[in-house]
């Protein structure tokens, strides 16, 4: 089945993450796919259920308020899976980058994640590595920016802790990263 | 001022010391095209601490290169040091995104708090460097470099060809960090993931960015909106180098650390992909080494990911660790880069600290405790101080002369004699006439009369030094040349 093939939107499902840490380009990607009229998901709606709870709470969320928070999350990761019924789609993050987020903020896995992985299983997943190295040139590295790279690092074991393989996407510019990722993906043959 | 100086150091030959026989001579082939009225020696540095020794060594190279040019080429030279206040101070995440934010020292601590800063570290150490060589030095903070229209015009020069030279800024994705600090708050997004440029057009440009606690905005840089232009380290030599290109009077050398060149690499890169100038020339300093042959890092020593090197001394990784003043330090450092200046072969190449420290040990102690100043004579006046009839100096009132007082010493140079004097008194005055009908001018040149001696002056200062205010320096010789 060839990509044109896959495009067709009469054809079954087929469902790809692109995920990552912060400052992995995933805004820069996404826009690409959308420029190249590939569907793909619009915006980041984590974010938008952030400020709606952020709203809520008149203030930033903390540690207490994001198990809320991630159960909100998933509960749309899941609409947005279940939505797409033929053709196919690339999703902005995914239903295990749940596990890494949480256990960023020292939670463990709750059933409803852990089931939601189980039952909605995608096709492939992508990382993207992230576009810098957080290190300055006079060696100082933060500890904010060591949070980044470690984001990043647990939401790959997330992926992982679900029984994917991710494929990893090197750091170039979002066309190329796009070019990169429909060459690579596991595509059925007829 | 020293005792015997037996220090030796050994290097071998190298392409380019092969090609010269005096380390100055590498502003040579541009002073011969260009033919400026003078030499601006530049040097930046990030003001996030306390200095290390290579930044130490780059300052005092830029000094000692300054008063050699002056001497070597007859031109007028002063230091120029650039405070990058643009660094970071703080670093947060958005707790929505994860992105880095950050806020640069000008932002957090404003002009007040910066010129606190250079006072703190590097002002005793550049007065004492300008009294030390005779030379005058400029300080200018990145924040006010970027507000200037020809800043501003540089870079909304290079936005036409952004697409070209992205790829030398950021090779890897062609992504170039443009912060844009939030007009509330003043806090950027460090890797600008959602900085966008709008339009760009001749006379301006329209950004949005956005901003963790006050969303998206949109700025306009133009040459005089009061955005903040925070420009990530390429992208900011980029459009200082090509706007010190710009300038045919004033020739600007980039003084660098040795690493720096590779660093250039990219920047020379990005030069190609800009229509019509060329970069200023760039001279790097020696890089300080461990054993390991990587350049010695303050911050991975600190961190524990290496060990301190051989030789390493808590001064050479915190200057203010040094024990003794900053006259003491400054006169050790001019000593060591002397030493590596005075051979091409030894300055166009690196140290490890284990040499450094060789070096250092092996330094000549201070034999009579005195510390004085440097001043170029020409020889026909070189002459009157040596024999003693000529007992007043007239200089303009330079920064790195306000000090000067009764009881300090001078040593007036003229090309290899040297002869030291005492400062008995110094007076000063509105004008070259002035200071000639009070003084004297018989005790200025004895062999010159009034008329001439004024039309000579003037030829050596024009009115615009002359303005800064006159000083008279009535001397006393204390040992005859040497």
């Amino acid at each position: 089945m060839s990509l044109d093939q896959l495009l067709d939107p009469s054809t079954p499902p087929r469902r790809y993450v692109i995920t990552g840490g912060p400052s992995s380009g995933k805004e820069g990607v996404f826009a690409e796919l959308h420029a190249q009229g590939i569907p793909a998901s619009e915006g980041e709606f984590a974010r938008e259920i952030y400020r709606k709870h952020r709203d809520l709470l008149g203030r930033h969320l903390q540690v207490g308020d994001r198990r809320a928070y991630s159960r909100d999350v998933l509960e749309a990761f899941v609409a947005e899976y279940c939505d797409h019924a033929f053709g196919l789609r690339f999703y902005n993050r995914g239903i295990p980058d749940g596990y890494g987020w949480d256990a960023f903020f020292g939670l463990g896995p709750y059933p409803e994640l852990e089931e939601a992985s189980r039952v909605y299983r995608y096709d492939a997943v992508f990382v993207l590595d992230p576009l810098d190295d957080f290190d300055s040139e006079d060696d100082l590295v933060w500890a904010r920016e060591r949070e980044i790279r470690r984001v990043h690092e647990l939401i790959i074991q997330g992926y992982y802790d679900a029984g994917y393989r991710p494929i990893f996407v090197p750091a170039d510019e979002a066309s190329r990263r796009v070019e990169f990722i429909l060459a690579q993906l596991p595509i059925p043959t007829l | 001022m020293n005792g015997r100086d037996s220090v030796e150091i050994i290097s071998p030959n190298n392409v380019l010391a092969n090609a010269m026989l005096r380390s100055v001579d590498m502003v040579r082939p541009r002073l011969q095209a260009m033919g400026p009225d003078r030499v601006a020696f530049c040097v930046g540095t990030q003001i996030n601490g306390a200095p290390h020794l290579g930044t130490s060594l780059v300052q005092t190279a830029a000094f000692l290169l300054a008063k050699q040019t002056k001497r070597a080429f007859g031109v007028d030279t002063v230091v120029r040091f650039g405070a990058l206040d643009n660094a970071p101070y703080d670093i947060r995440l958005d707790p929505e995104t994860h992105h880095a934010y950050q806020q640069t020292y000008f932002h957090a601590l404003g002009t007040d708090g910066i010129e606190d800063l250079v006072g703190k570290y590097y002002r005793a150490m550049f007065d004492s460097l300008a009294d030390a060589t005779g030379v005058d030095y400029e300080v200018e903070t990145y924040s006010a470099q970027q507000a200037s229209p020809a800043f501003r015009h540089e870079f909304l020069a290079t936005l036409g060809r952004l697409d070209q030279i992205r790829w030398p800024l950021a090779p890897s994705h062609g992504q170039v960090h443009l912060r844009f600090p939030c007009p509330e708050c003043g806090w950027a997004e460090k890797r600008a993931e959602r900085t966008q440029l709008l339009r760009a057009g001749s006379g301006g440009a329209d950004f949005a960015a956005v901003c963790t606690d006050h969303g998206s905005y949109e700025v306009a840089v133009t040459a005089d909106t009061p955005t903040y232009l925070d420009l990530a380290t390429l992208y900011r030599n980029l459009v200082k180098e090509r706007l010190a290109a710009r300038d045919h009077v004033t020739l600007s050398v980039m003084v660098k650390g040795g690493d720096w060149a590779f660093g250039c690499q990219l920047v020379d890169e990005a030069f190609a992909q800009l229509p019509g100038l060329v970069p200023p020339p760039r001279i790097f300093t020696p890089m300080v080494l461990t054993d390991t042959g990587a350049k010695l890092s303050k911050s991975l020593i600190r961190e524990g990911k290496i060990a301190p090197p051989p030789g390493a001394h808590p001064w050479m990784l915190d200057v203010t660790a040094w024990e003794g003043d900053a006259d003491s330090y400054v006169d050790a450092l001019v000593w060591l880069v002397g030493k590596m200046l005075a051979d091409p072969k030894h300055f166009y190449r690196s140290y490890t600290t284990a040499e450094l420290d060789k070096l250092m040990t092996a330094r000549p102690a201070a034999t009579t405790g005195l510390r004085a100043r440097e001043m170029n004579l020409y020889r026909r006046y070189f002459d009157l101080v040596a024999d003693g009839s000529k007992t007043i100096e007239v200089r303009v009132q330079y920064p790195n002369l306000r000090r000067l007082a009764a009881g300090d010493h001078i040593r007036f140079v003229c090309g290899r004699d040297d002869a030291l004097t005492r400062v008995r008194r110094v007076a000063r005055y509105a004008s070259f006439e002035e200071l000639l009908d009070t003084e004297g001018p018989e005790k200025v040149n004895p062999a010159s009369p009034r008329d001439q001696q004024l039309a000579n002056i003037r030829r050596i200062y024009g009115p615009e030094k002359e303005a800064l205010g006159v000083l008279a320096i009535e001397i006393e010789l204390v040992s005859p040349p040497s």
